[in-house]
């Protein structure tokens, strides 16, 4: 093995008289070099152009997810205390109209489908003789037990 | 008064005098590199321009230009001959050699065919090594590998040498 070793650096270098003179000058590196250079340098114009490009894009999707995110929360305001009228807003995006749709309470006159209600027992108002009796007994037995 | 102060006046052309100048001193060994690892002349010439081409497109940022570019020429040829394999395998469907065949050289010395019938990267090692002279050290960081690396390859690469030619 030694043999080898002491062998290789001799057969290398004398291998190496074989070797071509330089037949170019440095006109061509310094052209190629030139173009290497100009290579580079529009890489890194990409490079930064695809980074701006991606942080647009991440930074419009971020802002749809969190109007999208506000969309599905219907607020309720009050829209006016010293008339105690209720005012809900179905979207704070994009609101059908440009006042709030004002809470209409239904009319002591309206009547109520029984059959949308079949498990509820409406109480007739005036409530018949004794019911108020009834109920009154009802709650205070629940209370002293 | 006037006050005369001398101004060192450094050339317009500097960094060109400069790269001709290392251009110049180091083409002749770069070459010689360049053939004992490829055994050809003509890619050896090519794996030299690019070296030189690759120092010039970045020259003010080398501190050595001698070193960065025997390094150049190391990992070229490496590079070179990775692409010179896959265009042997496409050579039936292009009908195209990169390297003619003719360009290379075959020496009368068994030891130095055998060298070149390594495969590239302990082929690199053993050159480095045994041609340039650098230590296993010097060699790991030339090529950027690891000392163990260059252990085993230059193990490897003996062994494979010391095969082919007592065979």
């Amino acid at each position: 093995m030694n043999d080898l070793q002491d062998r290789l650096p001799v057969a290398l270098q004398r291998f190496a008289y074989d070797a071509p003179s330089a037949s170019t000058c440095a006109d061509g590196a310094r052209h190629r070099g030139n173009q290497l250079k100009h290579r580079r340098q529009v890489r890194q114009r990409l490079a930064g152009a695809g980074a701006v490009c991606l942080i647009a894009v991440v930074a419009v999707v971020a802002l749809g997810n969190r109007a999208s995110s506000r969309r599905d929360v219907t607020g309720i305001s009050v829209a006016n205390s010293t008339t105690s009228s209720l005012a809900v807003a179905t979207s704070t995006v994009a609101p059908t109209s440009s006042a709030p749709t004002t809470f209409q309470p239904p009319s002591p006159e309206a009547t109520i489908d029984d059959s949308l209600y079949p498990d509820v027992v409406m109480i007739a108002d005036p409530v018949p003789a004794g019911t108020e009796l009834a109920f009154r007994s009802l709650l205070s037995e629940c209370v002293a037990r | 008064m006037a006050l005369s102060v001398d101004v060192p006046v450094v050339s317009a052309n500097y960094f060109v005098d400069d790269f001709d100048d290392v251009y110049a001193a180091e083409v002749p060994g770069l070459l010689k590199l360049a053939f004992v690892l490829t055994g050809s002349r003509q890619l050896a010439e090519e794996v030299v321009q690019e070296a030189f081409a690759k120092a010039f497109s970045r020259w003010s940022t080398i501190d050595n230009p001698g070193g960065y570019l025997r390094v150049a020429v190391l990992n070229s040829t490496r590079n070179e001959f990775r692409r010179r394999d896959r265009a042997r395998k496409a050579e039936r469907l292009l009908a195209h050699s990169l390297v003619e065949e003719s360009s290379i050289v075959h020496s009368d010395d068994e030891l130095v065919n055998a060298v070149h019938r390594l495969p590239s990267k302990r082929r690199a090692v053993v050159i480095a090594r045994f041609y340039l002279g650098l230590s296993e050290r010097e060699t790991a960081d030339a090529l950027g590998l690891r000392p163990g690396t260059v252990k085993s390859r230059l193990s490897r690469g003996l062994e494979q040498l010391r095969h082919e030619v007592t065979r």
